[in-house]
């Protein structure tokens, strides 16, 4: 009797602890996932100052990269056919010309617009690559981030379109012609709030796809802290999420420019 | 019990380390959705940077590249273009103008042969009319030959018969007399 006891009480205890480490196992996921106020590696701990943020850090360091590859290492010399990164990265700003800025834009304000939509690409392509690479994070994790991004989306749907069109075209764009006042009353406000929303949802869906693809990695990881060796296959199921993460990267970078381009075409050519 | 309290041990240290980046946070509760002012400042900023930056050093060089490369290479298959048709037509003079020379040849060829044909011709008559001069030039030379030895053949035979004659009637006949009647005789035959 003592004995079954014991044994319950043992259990019991187990099962206590792997509670107490996943309950850590969360708050350091959770901790790692979202911004702070230093920069952690196994080299060196920088703690940064008020001002300043990981994830701030992080966006410096990617702008600083993007900026390093398309100012130092893509090379084109006059009369040589483009060879190794340059062509690459040569093929992905055509198609972001031609199949993001032109197709949704049209030939004249898909030329001028092109900076625009090739800064977003490379600069959510790299903050998101960043995220998988061993001493940085993801910024494009950070909803503000995301939020930021999208509200120059924003800015370009509403002041970019008042410019190209003027005041009364943009407002006008909001009643579709053709359709019974009644109507109106309800279509105005539902295209205002689908602005909006618009942009909301590119917020949101860069953002959460980011942090849940890094709080995947981190879980099945945190198994294994958990659980001690038996959930060491979870390690291989970290490392294939990871590799999807690659793809995850490019895909929400191209989701995120074409949509943009998408909702600023649209304001910019209210008729199509 | 002293196992399960080793088994812990490794949690303690996770449990210190969690505090210590939470105290250093000072955030308390972690919250992904968190928002914060400061953080979307920060995305403007490095975002304008980035956008002024890359437009200067990269976009605008490169875009202008790209249509530059573009326009090149356009022009380079228009001109290859170009030279292939200009190529086709002077194939077409060059096979026009042997097609001419050929002809050419042949026509002088032709006259040429026509001409020698006609030399040769003129050439045959010619020595065929001298052939003929000279059978003429033969027969007259013969017929002449001829009517002079019918004439000796005459004046022998008259003479062979005179001579006969006279012996036959024992030279009795004057010769004048005799001459006479045989050259009577002669031309009444």
């Amino acid at each position: 009797m003592t004995n079954s006891v014991h044994i319950v009480e043992e259990m019991q205890h187990q099962a206590d602890v792997t509670a107490d480490r996943s309950h850590h196992v969360n708050q350091w996921v959770m901790h790692h996932v979202t911004d702070s106020g230093s920069w952690h590696t196994p080299f060196f701990n920088l703690h940064l100052p008020d001002w300043m943020s990981n994830n701030a850090l992080m966006l410096i360091i990617c702008a600083l990269l993007v900026i390093f590859f398309f100012g130092v290492v893509f090379r084109y010399k006059e009369g040589h056919s483009p060879k190794g990164w340059t062509n690459a990265l040569e093929a992905l700003i055509l198609f972001i010309r031609n199949d993001i800025s032109i197709a949704h834009l049209g030939e004249k304000d898909g030329r001028k617009m092109a900076p625009l939509f090739l800064t977003f690409f490379f600069f959510i392509l790299t903050a998101n690559l960043m995220g998988l690479i061993p001493l940085f994070s993801a910024a494009t994790g950070n909803i503000n981030v995301t939020f930021g991004l999208a509200s120059v989306t924003f800015f370009f749907m509403v002041i970019g379109a008042m410019v190209a069109n003027g005041p009364v075209a943009f407002f006008k764009s909001f009643a579709p012609s053709g359709v019974p006042w009644p109507i109106l009353i309800l279509i105005v406000p539902l295209e205002m709030i689908g602005l909006v929303i618009k942009c909301a949802a590119l917020t949101i869906r860069l953002f959460a796809n980011l942090l849940a693809g890094h709080i995947v990695v981190f879980s099945l990881i945190g198994l294994v802290v958990s659980f001690g060796y038996a959930a060491l296959p979870a390690v291989g199921m970290a490392l294939a999420i990871n590799l999807m993460e690659i793809f995850i990267a490019f895909l929400q970078a191209y989701v995120f420019t074409m949509l943009s381009a998408m909702f600023i075409g649209q304001m910019y050519h209210p008729a199509h | 019990m002293a196992d399960s309290e080793h088994k812990t041990e490794p949690n303690h240290d996770l449990i210190e380390t969690i505090h210590a980046h939470t105290a250093h946070e000072n955030h308390g509760e972690i919250n992904p959705m968190e928002i914060s002012g400061q953080m979307v400042l920060w995305t403007w900023i490095v975002f304008a940077i980035t956008l002024a930056v890359l437009y200067k050093v990269a976009w605008k060089p490169i875009l202008a590249m790209l249509d530059q490369r573009e326009k090149n290479i356009q022009e380079a298959l228009d001109n290859a273009e170009f030279l292939r048709k200009e190529m086709a037509e002077l194939e077409a003079v060059r096979a026009k103008k042997l097609a001419d020379a050929d002809e050419q040849s042949k026509a002088v060829l032709d006259a040429a042969r026509k001409g020698a044909h006609e030399q040769a011709k003129a050439i045959e008559n010619k020595a065929r009319d001298e052939a003929a001069i000279l059978t003429e030039n033969a027969h007259r030379e013969i017929e002449i030959s001829r009517a002079l030895a019918e004439d000796t053949l005459r004046l022998e035979s008259a003479a062979w018969a005179r001579e006969l004659a006279g012996k036959l009637i024992n030279e009795n006949l004057d010769d004048e007399k005799n001459r006479a009647l045989t050259d009577r005789l002669i031309g009444e035959l």
